[in-house]
């Protein structure tokens, strides 16, 4: 909906009287039935007025004679302006185009965005504002909701331009990613520099770093959740996106007018197989193969007034194949992954005012890794299969106080590991490690209470039951949180939240790739654990034109599962035998500013922190700073809009590098046994004891929104990278000749992959506008 | 063929014209580098060694050995200062690495002294080098013995129908639960070491461990369910119950003697019993040497794990059993 525009006309103005002070009273009513829109942000920035409209799609001031500059703002919607020389008492009606018209969940939104960091007890979350988001520089035309996310206080990304993101101090695989409420495993496409995350589906999306609501658990260190739009129950809609790297399209329409919609989009990666396509048939021929796709749909029917169900889809799959011919040995490698999940949701509103929501989902995940060369083949499989059954119930209870309650129970089950070694075999002689099924079950309950102007409390306690064929586990996570509010726009929060990890993924590599696995807690895996406290800081000021927050937090982990150092998944395929449990801690303090609205907006956030894992059986015992560790972490965005078809945005981001190890000594290993097996060893000093070179760069993008009677364009001109930083984005020790002295030698290389990277995208959208 | 290689090999197709090199500029301190494994059988001898920087060159790795540090071991009743001494032995070295220049790959530096150890003491060592103190201790296991060592001989068809015999060696020991157990087992005849594999079982953690054949330099072993019967060139695979335990494996392939059937000879068959720590270090080393850590920047190196307070190396220690003589007479 992202083209839809705002028709505005000033039907009459009526003039009164001739005083200094004079009235000035806006009205908005939709275009087609006439009724009043609750809840549009109005304001002059210079004049330092505004409010949202009431009940009645109106609002009032009293202000001096003369030129005023008014601006309308929407959730998520192009800002509006325009122009009034006010000599009297002034009436002005604007009408919203049917398409524009906000829904209530909009609407709610837009009151609870602008106050919710003052007025709610909750802390350490952030409602994503994906449109103000959508208007910064992307990467190659894609915007990405968890590169969007990135650049929020707290969360490090991972590697450069990857969606792999890391929030405070917490690992990769202790991030719930929900969408719709499935679970996704892998959001990643092409290695993680694109998400699966079609932008032209998502409604909106809230991030949990801390202070989590009992409705959420299994994971430790954060929460995102991403749900995702209806589609138009009034008419049919298209929206075609060409960037360098994807193209998609978007239909949307009603199945049944006024109540049944649905809401579709299918998105492929076809440029690399253009590059192939230009490339000289040999060269071709050493390229790695790549493509994938996918679909996400949704069909929603409004049952009744009381009723709602909603079916939500998504299939992605992505392929890689490359062929390694620098050995006698050749080899072939062979990489499919792919998700798919089903969500049904049936929404219902009981009498006496209890809300409820019944989920049916179905979520899996595969992937294999296949590998043969004229020896042996070998096939790395992993596979998730996720039922589950949520219910979930919202009731406020009296002004100020609301009870949230639900269950669920799921059923997954986990293929981590078949290896098939065929050394010249048949493949029926291969061994298949068996799947691994478990259940669980979650009870939560959590109750907000507003005890005055100043004091909120939300209380909550989740109690999981995980049952492996082995162990069975039962967790008490209690939640708390409380507000201070010490005047209308300065508040004092603080959490404490306890919860539990039940699926672990091993990573063997640094990089986020398909091949990590996951495995459920089982009697040698424990459950990781996580505690985490939170002081924060909220001020609005500026007529809530302005946002600050500072929150420092502490979290302790229990129970981290990494693989010991040397553990080969191919040589040891029994995974519970070559994992090592450790804890960790880590700290910082988040610093948060942001300017909603006015044609001169964005947000900078800055983190400190630091990350400490230890592990007996790593780096001798002793502690050692995380790989995502990052001392400091900054992002500066700004978006302004010049007119109302064109907008300049910049994005400045900066992180201290990541953690590495490297030899500093050799020494001789005495093997003890005479001359045999002697050897020189590395001394690596402390593990993750050196730091890659900071991370920063700049990127700018401009924007060219044009719009038509039945379309909308936007043409984007971005560029990653302006100055062509070339930032690590690893460092290798290699290996090479002396040609004089014939000499094998070790360089240390480091690799950067994007330096300055222009690009350029189109999308239209057809549609009555 | 490891996972990370193909990572890297993708990126670097498609990222040729972003790479660049760095120098390095590593924290490199000099450190003592220990090696030291004690016994009840004999007396102590360390060996200490100086890292050297990491000079992005492999070959000539040359051994700096230290002759200069004052070195004890004690206990908790008395202290014995160990005296270093340069001597020859044989291939030490073996050409693979240069001594400093006036060392020949025949010499080697090492302290020695007298010290009687006894199984379950703790004894600890100290070093002073550099101003510094450099301290570690370890605690010799237990005696383990072996219940029986069996000789056995099978007569056998080969493929083409011709009968011939093959020769088993069965070793029986009873496995104590309160202790972890590091086995080593060692056969040899006429004072020649013809099998020397190393296995373990963990009585408190439960868990089974193989410790990696020196001689076969191929297999690596963490931990696992069940040695294959290949590893122990037996015929069955083997299933630890932390109970007793009886090795057979063909010693066939390892003495040749059925041209001679009439000789008659002695095989010696010991049962060692390791500290964990050596097991960790000669595990982590020997990982190290295999993996490709350096060139491989999505793989975490691998750490040779130490027991050395303020130092590299290890201080650690074994317990032997009696040996069993037996005789073979065909």
């Amino acid at each position: 909906m992202r083209s839809i525009f705002l028709v505005l006309l000033i039907l009459f103005c009526t003039a009164l009287s001739g005083q200094d002070i004079v009235k000035l009273s806006f009205k908005i009513v939709n275009e087609v039935d006439r009724k009043p829109i609750v809840g549009i942000l109005i304001r002059d920035d210079s004049a330092k007025i505004g409010d949202l409209t009431d009940e009645q799609g109106e609002i009032s001031f009293k202000v001096p004679k003369g030129r005023y500059q008014f601006e309308t703002y929407f959730v998520g919607y192009t800002t509006q302006y325009f122009d009034i020389d006010l000599k009297n008492d002034t009436l002005i009606t604007i009408l919203l185009n049917e398409g524009i018209a906000l829904d209530e969940v909009v609407i709610s939104e837009l009151k609870t965005q602008i106050r919710n960091n003052i007025e709610s007890a909750q802390s350490g979350m952030i409602e994503i504002p994906i449109k103000e988001m959508s208007k910064l520089p992307v990467f190659l035309g894609e915007l990405d909701i968890l590169k969007s996310i990135q650049l929020l206080p707290g969360v490090q990304s991972g590697t450069e331009a990857s969606t792999g993101y890391y929030v405070r101090g917490g690992g990769a695989d202790q991030n719930l990613i929900l969408l719709d409420g499935a679970e996704i495993y892998n959001p990643s496409h092409a290695a993680g520099f694109i998400s699966i995350f079609n932008m032209d589906m998502i409604k909106d999306a809230t991030l949990y770093k801390g202070g989590f609501p009992a409705k959420y658990g299994g994971r430790i260190s954060s929460i995102l959740d991403i749900k995702t739009k209806e589609g138009n129950f009034e008419k049919w809609e298209t929206n075609l996106g060409v960037g360098l790297v994807t193209s998609r399209v978007t239909a949307s329409g009603p199945i049944w007018k006024n109540k049944i919609s649905f809401l579709g989009s299918f998105r492929s990666f076809y440029s690399y197989s253009l590059f192939r396509g230009f490339s000289g048939k040999e060269k071709r021929a050493s390229l790695p193969k790549y493509f994938f796709y996918d679909f996400n749909g949704k069909i929603t029917w409004r049952v009744s007034e009381r009723d709602k169900l909603f079916v939500s889809f998504y299939s992605g799959k992505d392929n890689v194949g490359f062929s390694d011919n620098s050995t006698i040995d050749s080899a072939q490698y062979d990489i499919p992954w792919s998700n798919l999940m089903a969500v049904t949701k049936w929404n219902h509103q009981f009498k006496k005012g209890l809300l409820s929501e019944l989920s049916f989902i179905y979520t899996t995940y595969n992937f294999n890794f296949g590998f043969k060369n004229i020896y042996s083949e070998n096939t790395l499989k992993s596979g998730i299969k996720d039922f589950r059954i949520r219910y979930d119930f919202e009731k406020k209870i009296r002004e100020g106080q609301a009870l949230k309650f639900g269950t669920y129970f799921s059923n997954n089950t986990f293929s981590p590991n078949i290896t098939k070694q065929n050394f010249n075999k048949p493949l029926e002689d291969s061994t298949d490690s068996p799947p691994t099924t478990v259940n669980q079950v979650h009870l939560y309950g959590d109750y907000d209470i507003k005890i005055n102007e100043q004091w909120s409390i939300s209380t909550g306690l989740r109690m999981p039951v995980f049952i492996h064929p082995q162990k069975t586990y039962i967790g008490l996570e209690p939640r708390f949180l409380m507000k201070y509010q010490i005047n209308n726009n300065v508040a004092l929060k603080t959490s404490y939240t306890l919860m539990n990890q039940f699926v672990h993924l091993l990573s063997a590599s640094t990089a986020s790739t398909p091949l990590d696995l996951w495995i459920p807690s089982s009697d040698i895996v424990k459950p990781q654990k996580a505690q985490q406290v939170s002081l924060g800081y909220f001020q609005n000021f500026g007529n809530d034109k302005y946002e600050l927050s500072v929150e420092g937090f502490y979290k302790a982990l229990q129970n981290q599962v990494e693989y010991k150092e040397g553990a080969n998944i191919f040589k040891d395929p029994n995974i519970d035998e070559i994992l090592t449990f450790g804890k960790g801690w880590s700290t910082g303090a988040e610093f948060f500013i942001r300017k909603r609205v006015g044609k001169f907006n964005g947000f900078a956030g800055y983190t400190l922190g630091w990350a400490k894992r230890q592990f007996p059986e790593l780096n001798n015992g002793r502690p050692y700073f995380a790989k995502y560790d990052r001392r400091h972490d900054m992002t500066i965005a700004i978006n302004y809009e010049i007119n109302k078809h064109w907008s300049f945005s910049s994005l400045f981001v900066f992180g201290t590098g990541h953690s590495i190890t490297l030899p500093e000594g050799q020494y001789f290993v005495h093997s003890g046994q005479g001359w045999f097996g002697n050897q020189y060893g590395y001394d690596y000093g402390n593990k993750n004891s050196y730091k890659l070179r900071s991370y920063h760069r700049l990127d700018i993008g401009l924007c060219y929104k044009r719009v038509r009677k039945h379309s909308h364009s936007e043409l984007r001109l971005d560029i990653y990278n302006v100055y062509s930083r070339l930032n690590p984005f690893f460092v290798a020790l290699v290996q090479t000749v002396d040609p004089k002295t014939n000499k094998l030698n070790f360089k240390l290389r480091e690799y950067s992959i994007l330096p300055i990277v222009p690009s350029i995208s189109f999308n239209v959208f057809f549609g009555k506008s | 063929m490891k996972k990370i290689n193909l990572i890297f090999l993708v990126i670097i197709v498609l990222c040729q014209s972003c790479i660049r090199n760095l120098d390095l500029d590593l924290n490199f301190e000099p450190k003592l580098a220990v090696y030291s494994v004690i016994s009840p059988n004999g007396n102590p001898e360390v060996f200490l060694y100086e890292s050297v920087p990491f000079e992005l060159q492999t070959q000539n790795f040359k051994v700096k050995f230290v002759e200069t540090a004052k070195v004890y071991i004690s206990d908790e009743s008395k202290t014995v200062e160990l005296t270093g001494k340069r001597y020859y032995t044989k291939n030490f070295f073996n050409g693979l690495f240069d001594p400093e220049k006036d060392y020949d790959s025949s010499e080697v530096f090492s302290y020695k002294g007298e010290f009687k150890f006894l199984p379950g003491k703790t004894y600890f060592l100290e070093i002073l080098y550099n101003g510094e103190t450099i301290k570690s201790s370890t605690t010799i296991p237990e005696k383990v013995q072996l219940n029986s060592t069996t000789l056995q001989r099978e007569e056998k068809l080969a493929g083409n129908g011709e009968p011939y015999f093959e020769d088993k060696l069965i070793l029986n020991f009873d496995d104590p639960k309160s202790i972890l157990n590091y086995y080593k087992y060692s056969v040899s005849y006429n004072q020649t070491v013809i099998v020397d594999k190393q296995i373990g079982v963990d009585t408190i953690t439960g868990l089974p461990i193989f410790v990696k054949d020196t001689n076969n330099l191929q297999y690596r072993y963490l931990y696992r369910k069940y040695i294959p019967d290949q590893d122990l060139n037996g015929d069955n695979t083997y299933n630890f119950d932390g109970q007793n335990h009886a090795f057979e494996f063909l010693i066939s392939d390892k003495i040749n003697l059925f041209n001679n059937p009439d000789y008659v000879f002695n095989v010696r068959t010991v049962l060692r019993n390791y500290n964990k720590s050596i097991y960790d270090y000669k595990q982590t080393s020997d990982d190290q040497s295999d993996e490709i850590g350096l060139s491989d920047p999505f793989t975490e190196p691998i750490l040779i794990k130490s027991n050395i307070e303020g130092g590299l190396g290890i201080f650690s220690s074994f317990c032997d059993s009696d040996p069993i003589i037996v005789t073979y007479d065909p």
